[in-house]
């Protein structure tokens, strides 16, 4: 008989016994560890903090003034600048666009809009390759004071440690960004919290971070099909936004040419969001993820992203180049009268 | 597949399972196959790269231990070493060598980058052919007998735990193992699981979360002051734990499996001298130098000295300061084609001259000032002045050239920079529950005395920690430094 069969034999009792045991206590120290967490979480991001929708919307003179709305996450948030909107056309745009921001909370966040701001005559809307991959966080979602929120947010599997890594870094991530105010030193959530400062963003200057060399071996990933995670949302939004007569600019960011090539099925990637472009006449497809349309080879226009990275933000240069082209095409959707001499 | 991803875990799970089942005699052939397998799951060119010294190095062995003649015998070796070296040579050191050559010659000559020949440098490259060389002496040397079986020899170059950044096992060490018998062994496996999981913590918590102070203040060293200092204290304790993170998972996964692999950490910031340092980092490429090049080199240093002396030094000192400081700066330039590892090598020779100069000239000031009287002063000096050197060194070994380095040692100032991070205060409250728990591993006493609980106290314990692990990780965890080595 195999030697090792035979031993095994000899010891299998202890064996099943150790590793029941265990699997046990894995599951009840996951369990108490998420429990902990969980409840941290839910007091931390309590309505009354910074991250309060009311306050932000209440410091905001001239509410009538913003006809454009921008959705989108953190690549949005970098790529597309408010400033270079109202320079060029005169027209003033709302940006909401930041990091952990899914279409979920798109989509309560333009209800809210509505009620506290107007209906915006032009929504942009940055989409991502990830975009059916993604959970909006929870200091998001905690601002619309949803009872359902816990049911929404987390993720089940055997180790919820696991299945909910990400919202729990994202929740270190606050609590540390929380500190590092205490500091003195400005963080981006603040600019997040304060219109002015959001729309005198221009993003940050290209840092080096971007992975040029293409290893020998990078992992490609597959596009995440409708609905994923908050896929529903997302339609649900463009159909209130034709409902509302809202014309819609769907922008495919610039990604570096390493991400470009990690995020390799561009087709199926491009045929979901043209989809909305033939289903509503309102919604429009713009492609800037091209080397034809940007210079998505050049590393100075990013700050990460490369070989292996399936995420790139443009650096300062690289969204002054994207703003330059995107805004020759806004000036076609926007209305006559809302373009003003540019300053 | 790294150690680190999810890939690699699998992997193993499959071949952990299956490898149960796998007849004795054929287990060999199973464990070279996943190793090949492994290897070529990074670019299937790689197992050429591997096979064919493997093919040459086992066959001058060999035909070594046949030859008749010393001549013919020292024909066969310098034959296997030239393959073995100069596939090492072109693969890594080419570029440098053109570049180099190029700057000195750059007026005459006029030399084409060999980016252009698309010369692929394989991972762990440096790890396989040291193992081979080794080899290849200690069969010259009749240390050990030349391997007959093609097929052990081939596992014991490529075996996959250790394939890409070691530890360097010797033949002698290795290959009996890889013939012998594996019994299952619940409490090895059960051993092993707890290694990977604690180099898993190092690597994943330690090492990655420490990867992002670091590599901002080394990226803007501007306006940092007294955080340069830190973030080079924090890149000494990164790269232990990036590297003994990776061995502790290597040599894990290998008691899983049924060997044993030589340790390749012994807590080397704890060491009180330089050279107590290199006998406790990266033991298996150190003890690997000591043998086959700083010995060697220090002893022919000696043989070409004529009489006992030599400008009123002794010639074993020659032999020393020779013999380190060429066994340094070879071991600098083995770890990149980079001027600023020479210079990392450098300044590790220049130490231990200096050490090894000045060692009664220490010895009276401690008498003087009296610290004999205070051992454990003396070891925490001793300690502290060590750690402080090997952390100025790392500076040029991270730095992306030398004058970036410079650059970086200039801006340092004595002061909190005025923009505080709170990156830094994570780290050092990170680094402190690591430094509690390396403590605890280092005395014996503590082990002995965990030894005493209960085994369902151990195991929840181990659990906890293992949770502990899930929510301290980076979420998306880098690559090892080593494996460019």
């Amino acid at each position: 008989m195999n030697s090792f069969i035979f031993n095994f034999k000899k010891q299998y009792k202890k064996v099943v016994f150790e590793l029941l045991g265990l699997v046990l206590l894995l599951f009840l120290f996951d369990r108490l560890l998420f429990l902990l967490i969980q409840q941290r979480e839910s007091s931390f991001y309590k309505p009354s903090s910074p991250y309060s929708l009311n306050d932000k919307f209440a410091k905001i003179k001239n509410k009538v003034d913003y006809q454009i709305l921008i959705f989108g996450t953190s690549r949005t948030y970098d790529g597309i600048h408010p400033r270079y909107i109202h320079n060029q056309l005169g027209a003033r745009a709302f940006k909401e666009a930041f990091v952990g921001k899914g279409p979920m909370y798109n989509y309560y966040f333009y209800q809210e809009y509505k009620k506290q701001m107007s209906i915006p005559r032009v929504v942009i809307y940055g989409v991502d390759y990830f975009m059916y991959n993604i959970t909006t966080e929870r200091r998001w979602m905690q601002r619309f004071n949803m009872e359902v929120i816990d049911t929404l947010y987390y993720n089940r599997g055997f180790s919820m440690l696991l299945a909910n890594k990400g919202k729990i870094d994202n929740f270190f991530d606050a609590i540390l960004n929380n500190f590092q105010k205490n500091l003195g030193h400005a963080e981006s959530s603040q600019i997040e919290q304060n219109n002015v400062l959001m729309e005198n963003y221009l993003g940050v200057a290209s840092s080096g971070d971007v992975v040029t060399q293409e290893p020998p071996q990078f992992d490609k990933v597959f596009f995440f099909k409708y609905p994923g995670r908050e896929g529903v949302y997302f339609s649900r939004l463009m159909e209130e936004l034709h409902r509302d007569k809202v014309t819609v600019l769907l922008i495919s960011l610039p990604d570096y040419i390493g991400t470009y090539w990690t995020n390799k099925f561009h087709r199926q990637y491009l045929r979901a969001f043209r989809y909305y472009q033939r289903k509503y006449n309102n919604v429009h497809f713009l492609n800037y993820n091209h080397i034809k349309k940007f210079a998505i080879n050049n590393p100075e226009y990013f700050i990460n992203g490369g070989y292996g990275k399936t995420n790139s933000h443009l650096s300062f240069a690289g969204a002054e180049i994207l703003n330059r082209i995107f805004l020759k095409d806004l000036r076609k959707y926007l209305p006559e009268n809302e373009i003003q001499k540019p300053k | 597949m790294l150690f680190n991803s999810i890939d690699f875990w699998k992997f193993f799970a499959v071949i952990f399972a299956v490898y149960f089942f796998v007849p004795q005699k054929f287990k060999w052939f199973f464990l070279l196959l996943a190793s090949y397998f492994f290897y070529g799951s990074w670019k299937k060119e790689y197992l050429l790269l591997l096979a064919l010294p493997t093919l040459v190095t086992y066959f001058a062995a060999r035909a070594m231990t046949a030859a008749q003649t010393p001549g013919r015998r020292r024909l066969l070796f310098w034959s296997g070493l030239t393959v073995s070296l100069g596939l090492l040579f072109v693969c890594k050191y080419l570029e440098l060598f053109r570049q180099t050559l190029h700057d000195l010659t750059g007026y005459f000559v006029h030399l084409q980058p060999l980016s252009s020949l698309k010369i692929i440098l394989p991972i762990g490259i440096s790890f396989f052919t040291f193992r081979m060389v080794s080899y290849l002496i200690d069969v010259y040397y009749k240390r050990i007998p030349a391997e007959r079986h093609l097929g052990i020899y081939a596992l014991y170059v490529s075996f996959f735990p250790q394939l890409l950044a070691g530890p360097i096992d010797r033949a002698a060490h290795l290959i009996p193992q890889l013939k012998a018998a594996v019994y299952f062994d619940w409490e090895r496996i059960t051993s092993g699981a707890r290694l990977i999981v604690w180099g898993l913590f190092k690597k994943i918590v330690i090492a990655d979360r420490l990867l992002w102070f670091v590599t901002q203040v080394f990226r803007h060293p501007e306006k940092q002051d007294l955080y340069l200092v830190f973030a080079a204290y924090f890149y000494a304790f990164q790269i232990y734990c990036d590297f003994s993170g990776y061995s502790d998972m290597a040599i894990g996964v290998s008691r899983m499996l049924g060997f044993e692999s030589m340790k390749n950490f012994d807590f080397p910031y704890f060491s009180k001298s330089i050279t107590e340092f290199w006998g406790r980092w990266h033991i298996s490429l150190s003890s690997w130098l000591r043998d086959y090049l700083f010995l060697p080199l220090a002893y022919a240093t000696m043989r070409r000295i004529k009489g006992e002396k030599l400008l009123a030094v002794k010639v074993e000192t020659w032999g020393y300061f020779a013999g380190i400081l060429l066994t340094m700066l070879l071991g600098g330039l083995w770890h990149g084609a980079s001027w600023t590892f020479v210079i990392w090598g450098a300044l590790y020779g220049i130490y231990q001259i200096v050490a090894y100069a000045s060692k009664r000239l220490r010895k009276k000031i401690v008498k003087k000032i009296g610290l004999q009287r205070l051992p454990w002063l003396h070891s925490a000096l001793s300690v502290f002045i060590t750690f402080n050197l090997v952390s100025f060194a790392w500076i040029f070994f991270r730095a992306a050239s030398f004058r970036n380095a410079l650059t970086y040692i200039g801006q340092i100032k004595f002061r909190l920079p005025e923009d505080g991070s709170v990156h830094f205060y994570y780290n050092l409250l990170l680094l402190l529950f690591f430094l509690i728990i390396e403590n605890f591993y280092k005395h014996r006493d503590h082990i002995m005395f965990w030894q005493r609980f209960p085994r369902p106290v151990k195991m929840a314990a181990f659990a906890f920690f293992c949770c502990l692990l899930l929510l301290l990780a980076m979420d998306n965890s880098n690559e090892f430094i080593y494996f460019q080595f």
